[in-house]
C-alpha cells in the first residue's frame, strides 16, 4: 500500500510514525508531499517529500492522510481539492484504545494512549492527539482536534472544526460551538458557542468571532 | 532492556526506586534480573523492600558486583550530583522502560533514563540522560528534554518543546507547543506553561506566573 501524507511537519510525522507501528513495515510505502519548497527532495523520518500538494495527482498512490495539525488546514485542503477519487483512510495507533459501538468517520487520526469511550462518533479529517480521553457518547464533528491529555466527559457534543488545546478538560453533557478553540489547560464547565476562544479555569470568553481564526492557528502544531 | 543475566543496581530503596524495580520486572525478561537497593537511611539495611535486598549504603557499590545501575531518587540535583560521581568512576547505567510505555522508534533515550508505565513519547523526540518520565505523561512530537529532568505523572508537553537540564515539572502540569523551560527552573502541579520559562525560576498557576 502506497500512502500520500500532505504535511511534513510534525504533526505529518506523528502519523507516519503511527502508520508504521500499526502495519507490517514492508506493506507500507510513505511518502510526503509540502509545500515548503526547500523540503523538496529532503527526508523526514527516513521517508522522502517527493513535491508540493499540487503534485498529488501525478504521483501514485493508494490513500491520503492529510497531517496538518491545524484545523482549517485540512478543511481549506478539501474544499480546494477535487478528493472524489482519494481513499482517505483512518491512522489508529495500535495503543489506542476504542471502546464498542465506537464510529470514526474518515481521515481520521488517533494517537498513542488515546482513548473513546463507548457509543462515541468522531467525524471526518479530525485529530484525536496523544493520550487524551473522550468520555462515552460523545459527538465529535469534521475538522476537530482533541489536544494531548484533553479529557471530555460523558455525552459532549463538540462542533465542526473546533480546537481543544493541551491539557483541557470539558465537563459532561456539554457543548462545544463550531471552530470554537479551548485554551490549553483550561476547563469548559458550561457550554461554549460557536466561533469563539476560551481560556482559563473556568474557562472564560477572551476572543470574539473574527478574531479566532489566527489564534487557532497559533495554538496546533 | 536488560539482558536475562543482568545484575542491576538500584541507588535509593524509596517509593520512586520502587516504582523503577516495578518497570524492570514487567518487561519479558524481567523476572530473570537480579536487582538489589542500596540506600544511605541506616534505619533500612538488611531489610526487603517488594522482596528484593538493602544491599549497603551507596559507597558500598563497588563491593557488590553488577552490570548497570540506575540511581532511583527523584530529586534532580541529588540524582545529578549521585551520577556524576558515578560517570567519574566509570560506572555503567542502565534504562528502565516500563513495557506499557509508548516509545516512538527514532527516540532516543540517554542511560539512568526510566520511563514509567502509559507515558508516551513521540517521533523526533531526544531525551537525555538521568531523565524522569513519569507515569501517563505524554512527550509530543519533536522535544528535547535534557539531563536530569522530571516530567511527573499526567504532565503533557506540546509539540517541539524544550526542556533544560534538571527542569522539574509538576503533576498534571500542561505546556503548550514550542515552549522552553529553562535549567532548573520548576513549574508547579497543575500549572499551565504558556509562556517560556526562564532557568532557575518556579512558575505555578493557570496560566503559570513566576513566584520565585
Amino acid at each position: 500500500m502506497r500512502i500520500a501524507i500532505v504535511g511534513a511537519g510534525g504533526h505529518g510525522q506523528l502519523i507516519a510514525d503511527a502508520i508504521w507501528a500499526s502495519s507490517d513495515t514492508a506493506s507500507v510505502e510513505i511518502f510526503f508531499l509540502d509545500d515548503n519548497p526547500t523540503l523538496l527532495g529532503t527526508k523526514r523520518l527516513g521517508i522522502p517529500i517527493l513535491g508540493n500538494l499540487a503534485a498529488l495527482s501525478q504521483i501514485d498512490h493508494d490513500a491520503l492522510v492529510l497531517g496538518f495539525g491545524d484545523n482549517r488546514g485540512r478543511q481549506q485542503f478539501i474544499e480546494a481539492h477535487d478528493t472524489r477519487g482519494e481513499t482517505f483512510i483512518n491512522v489508529i495507533h495500535p495503543r489506542a484504545s476504542l471502546g464498542r459501538q465506537v464510529t470514526l468517520g474518515k481521515g481520521v487520526f488517533v494517537s498513542a494512549n488515546a482513548v473513546i469511550s463507548t457509543g462515541s462518533s468522531v467525524g471526518n479529517f479530525s485529530v484525536i492527539n496523544t493520550g487524551c480521553t473522550v468520555g462515552h457518547h460523545n459527538r465529535i464533528g469534521d475538522f476537530v482536534h482533541v489536544g494531548p491529555g484533553v479529557h471530555t466527559g460523558g455525552d459532549v457534543e463538540i462542533g465542526d472544526g473546533v480546537f481543544l488545546g493541551i491539557g483541557s478538560n470539558i465537563m459532561p453533557q456539554r457543548t462545544i460551538g463550531a471552530w470554537s478553540t479551548i485554551g490549553a489547560g483550561s476547563l469548559a464547565h458550561r457550554n461554549v458557542l460557536a466561533g469563539v476562544t476560551v481560556v482559563g479555569v473556568p474557562a472564560r470568553e477572551i476572543v470574539k468571532p473574527q478574531a479566532h481564526a489566527a489564534l487557532q492557528v497559533e495554538m496546533a502544531i | 532492556m536488560t539482558s536475562s543475566a543482568m545484575r542491576i543496581a538500584i541507588l535509593g530503596a524509596g517509593g520512586h526506586a520502587q516504582v523503577i524495580v516495578d518497570a524492570l520486572r514487567a518487561n519479558p525478561d524481567g523476572a530473570n534480573t537480579i536487582i538489589f537497593f542500596l540506600d544511605d537511611d541506616p534505619s533500612i539495611q538488611g531489610m526487603q523492600r517488594m522482596g528484593i535486598p538493602i544491599a549497603g549504603l551507596l559507597g558500598d557499590l563497588p563491593s557488590i558486583a553488577h552490570d548497570g545501575v540506575i540511581v532511583g531518587i527523584g530529586d534532580n540535583s541529588i540524582r545529578r550530583n549521585i551520577a556524576a560521581n558515578l560517570t567519574a568512576c566509570g560506572e555503567y547505567f542502565v534504562t528502565a522502560i516500563h513495557p506499557r510505555a509508548v516509545v516512538a522508534k527514532d527516540v532516543q533515550i540517554g542511560v539512568g533514563t526510566v520511563v514509567f508505565a502509559n507515558a508516551v513519547v513521540n517521533t523526533g523526540s531526544r531525551i537525555g540522560t538521568h531523565a524522569i518520565l513519569n507515569t501517563a505523561c505524554t512527550i509530543d512530537h519533536h522535544n528535547q528534554l535534557s539531563d536530569f529532568v522530571h516530567i511527573a505523572p499526567g504532565v503533557h508537553l506540546g509539540g517541539n518543546v524544550v526542556v533544560d537540564e534538571g527542569a522539574f515539572v509538576g503533576i498534571g502540569a500542561a505546556v503548550m507547543p514550542n515552549r522552553t523551560i529553562g535549567a532548573w527552573a520548576t513549574v508547579g502541579a497543575g500549572a499551565l506553561v504558556q509562556r517560556d520559562i526562564r532557568a532557575g525560576i518556579t512558575a505555578i498557576g493557570v496560566p503559570a506566573r513566576e513566584i520565585a
